[in-house]
């Protein structure tokens, strides 16, 4: 028991100064050497995970309208605040933790698994020798891209879960698109609170999923581990800055 | 234009052929419960595995999502001042929904993604074909004891996880919200939330088979050494967040519909 | 008695089996010979539904298995064991229960029970002090002969033994030949028994087949192969680099 703790503090602080070294070489410059590994990575996390966004939040935006609307029916037939409430709740909590959560699955393991393999080929040796740092070199492109693809696919989701729930609300309780779609209940400390999330959230799963394949040790066996233990880390972490940002939002807030 | 749809094309008849895998995996794992016939070593020790690695990640996770939907509910509470519908709210968000998608995926990533890992590096150990050699049915010794600890699992930890994220919020409510913990819990029980409670449970068990089936299908069909893995895994937890949605939806409008 | 009668199996693009015909009589210990990646592995494989042929037929005892469906293989798996190349050994078990594991699924021994048989194969391959160690704490040799042990206790009337000295050190080398030849003669088994080792194939083989081009190229004892004029057999015998071989290239 206290075996795994103490490994797991290990990891965690040196997970932290992977964060320290990835910030150091962004202010070193890095990104303007880096810009085409950038790009290639905005085009992975962003362009290929539309289609898994849209999935996601689509059906989540189509359950929950439909689960409520279903609660509600039985209270007061009154719909007219379902939408402004569903946009707020989007805006503010759904949209950017469960796209967080999806990339946290996806990038997460991809980067883990990406980083482990090239630990396991002796790659990341091979880029040491040549005098290039892997953070540097692997890392910082990963910590930009994933940073403001998590906020552009933060607001796409919002966008289709919104749609999804609008159109659910008209299909089954024939609630006029005008009703469902305004931004009554929506303030700037709701979209400031969500930028907030989606951005942090971006920052983290990188550092955190990198760390977990730098960590690589052994054969398709290590590969495996560090990819599961990449993916579990980083959806907790989104899950705790969840609750952290919820609660400092509401306590600036009120 | 004709290039957009060759990968549309493409896309469509790459995801055919995995729902079609899994479902002949889902027919070979039934046969293999309807009768019994799955090891009975190997599936008390899937069960402790499963159990042990993922109880106190996901507990975790149920109090803090408590915590959070208490949170998010009180912005309206402290706008309408209806302090009365916080019970009802919290536990109707966590109950119906929320709960069982982020234990899902939580259970997801701590035992699908293991899954995956450990059965892709047998595959690609030739450890199944050694198996098959010894005239052992892999998916009666390797798969079918793993479908039912995590169904099983699954299905239990969504029950205690909703209490503890009952527990979370109350406790959060308590101290962000200045409701006692009990008049909390009192609105829950008023709230009369059995039916959500149920169809949580429901959820659970139905992502938990899911779970397996998907993270089984990509572990058998790893292949390319240690890279082959990683990748087995990256699409394995895709397809079962995938897979959690699109279950949530057919029994959230089949229990909608009944 | 085993039959490949005009086996062709293809990956993609390279046909690595062009007509493979070859006899095996019950008792014998037949060697299959070639270089890397001329199909030594694939065409074993074959025999116990691993790989199935894209057409050909395989005969078992007369009967013919090629068409046999999954389910159906599993008799002739129980017949036929399968020692792999790389032993292929099950890493979360210690060695003894890797043994015991078939003992338990097949014959319906307790866990406890099987251990104990387990010890007796482990015994006859001499390795019953290490039945509590796991295989990723020994080496490749002591591996090979608990692979051997785990394929014998199914009491298998054939085995296929994928390159059972490559890799490991002279002596082990030896006592695996040694244990080949102890099968055959005292229990009757038939071994398919696939190498490159030079110095086994003519210590235990009754008779020698080689693969080369798809093909088999020479099919005969070990007399006739130490006498054979052709100039590719007298080249892989020799392990000479130059002569008219042609290496296939990378394995498809």
């Amino acid at each position: 028991m206290t075996a795994a703790l103490a490994a797991w503090i290990d990891s965690s602080v040196r997970t932290w100064d992977l964060l320290r070294q990835t910030i150091v070489w962004i202010l070193r410059g890095a990104l303007r050497r880096r810009r085409r590994q950038v790009l290639q990575q905005l085009y992975e996390m962003g362009n290929r995970s539309v289609a898994f966004i849209t999935v996601t939040l689509g059906i989540l935006g189509m359950i929950s309208v439909f689960q409520v609307l279903k609660q509600v029916e039985k209270i007061v037939p009154d719909f007219s605040m379902i939408g402004p409430a569903f946009i707020q709740m989007m805006i503010r909590e759904f949209g950017p933790t469960i796209a967080g959560l999806m990339i946290a699955t996806r990038v997460g393991s991809g980067i883990a698994a990406e980083i482990g393999s090239m630990v396991v080929t002796e790659q990341v040796d091979a880029l040491r020798m040549c005098n290039a740092d892997p953070v540097d070199y692997l890392v910082v492109p990963r910590f930009v891209a994933c940073g403001i693809q998590s906020v552009m696919l933060s607001v796409y989701g919002v966008l289709v879960g919104v749609l999804a729930g609008a159109v659910t609300a008209y299909l089954f309780w024939n609630v006029p698109f005008e009703t469902f779609f305004r931004l009554d209940l929506v303030q700037w400390g709701d979209i400031a609170s969500g930028l907030l999330k989606a951005m942090c959230y971006g920052l983290a799963i990188p550092v955190i999923s990198a760390q977990a394949g730098l960590e690589t040790r052994g054969g398709s066996e290590g590969v495996g581990t560090s990819t599961t233990r990449a993916v579990v880390n980083a959806s907790f972490a989104v899950v705790v800055l969840d609750l952290i940002l919820s609660g400092f939002s509401y306590l600036v807030l009120f | 234009m004709t290039g957009v749809m060759a990968r549309v094309g493409r896309i469509t008849i790459n995801t055919l052929v995995v729902v079609g895998g899994m479902t002949t995996l889902l027919g070979r794992i039934l046969r293999s419960l309807f009768p019994l016939r799955c090891d009975a070593r190997e599936t008390w020790r899937a069960f402790y595995k499963v159990g042990v690695k993922s109880f106190p990640i996901v507990i975790l996770t149920a109090l803090f999502t408590g915590a959070i939907m208490v949170i998010q509910s009180g912005h309206y509470v402290h706008k309408t001042g209806a302090t009365s519908l916080l019970g009802w709210a919290a536990g109707f968000a966590v109950f119906a929904e929320i709960g069982p998608i982020l234990i899902g995926l939580m259970f997801s990533g701590r035992v699908g993604a293991n899954n995956t890992a450990e059965l892709g590096t047998m595959v690609v150990t030739e450890q199944v074909d050694a198996l098959r050699s010894l005239a052992i049915n892999p998916t009666a010794y390797l798969v079918a004891p793993r479908f039912l600890a995590m169904t099983v699992m699954l299905f239990l930890l969504t029950a205690m996880g909703d209490l503890f994220a009952l527990f979370g919020g109350a406790v959060t409510a308590k101290f962000m919200l200045d409701v006692p913990v009990w008049i909390f819990l009192q609105q829950v029980m008023d709230a009369q939330l059995l039916d959500e409670y149920l169809l949580g449970l429901v959820k659970g068990t139905v992502f938990g088979m899911s779970i397996a089936v998907v993270s089984c299908y990509y572990g058998l069909t790893a292949q390319g050494g240690a890279t082959g893995v990683g990748r087995a895994v990256n699409a394995s937890v895709v397809a079962a967040a995938i897979g959690i949605f699109v279950t949530d939806f057919v029994v959230a409008l089949m229990w909608g519909i009944l | 008695m085993i039959e490949f009668r005009n086996i062709h199996k293809r990956f993609g693009e390279k046909e690595v089996l062009r007509g493979v015909s070859l006899q095996v009589e019950k008792g014998q210990i037949q060697y299959i010979i070639g270089t890397s990646g001329a199909g030594k592995s694939v065409l074993a494989k074959h025999l116990v539904g691993l790989m199935r042929a894209d057409s050909g037929q395989i005969l078992l005892d007369g009967e013919d298995i090629t068409d046999w469906n999954e389910q159906a293989f599993y008799k002739v798996r129980r017949r036929c064991a399968t020692v792999f190349q790389h032993s292929t050994l099950f890493d979360s078990m210690t060695l003894a229960e890797n043994v015991a594991l078939p003992l338990r699924k097949h014959r319906g021994l307790s866990h406890q029970k099987a251990l104990v048989r387990a010890m007796e194969y482990l015994k006859q391959v001499n390795m019953a002090d290490h039945g509590h160690r796991f295989p990723a704490d020994v080496g490749d040799g002591l591996r090979k002969r608990v692979a051997i042990a785990r394929g014998l206790t199914m009491e298998p009337e054939y085995v296929v033994f994928d390159e059972p000295t490559t890799g490991i050190d002279p002596l082990a080398a030896a006592n695996v030949d040694q244990l080949i030849r102890k099968l055959s003669d005292d229990f009757g088994v038939t071994s398919i028994v696939i190498s490159h080792d030079l110095r086994s194939i003519f210590r235990v083989a009754d008779r020698i087949a080689m693969l080369y081009k798809g093909r088999v190229w020479l099919d005969g004892t070990p007399d006739e192969f130490q006498e054979t004029t052709d100039p590719v057999v007298r080249q892989f015998i020799s392990g000479d680099a130059e002569g008219p071989m042609e290496f296939p290239g990378v394995r498809g």
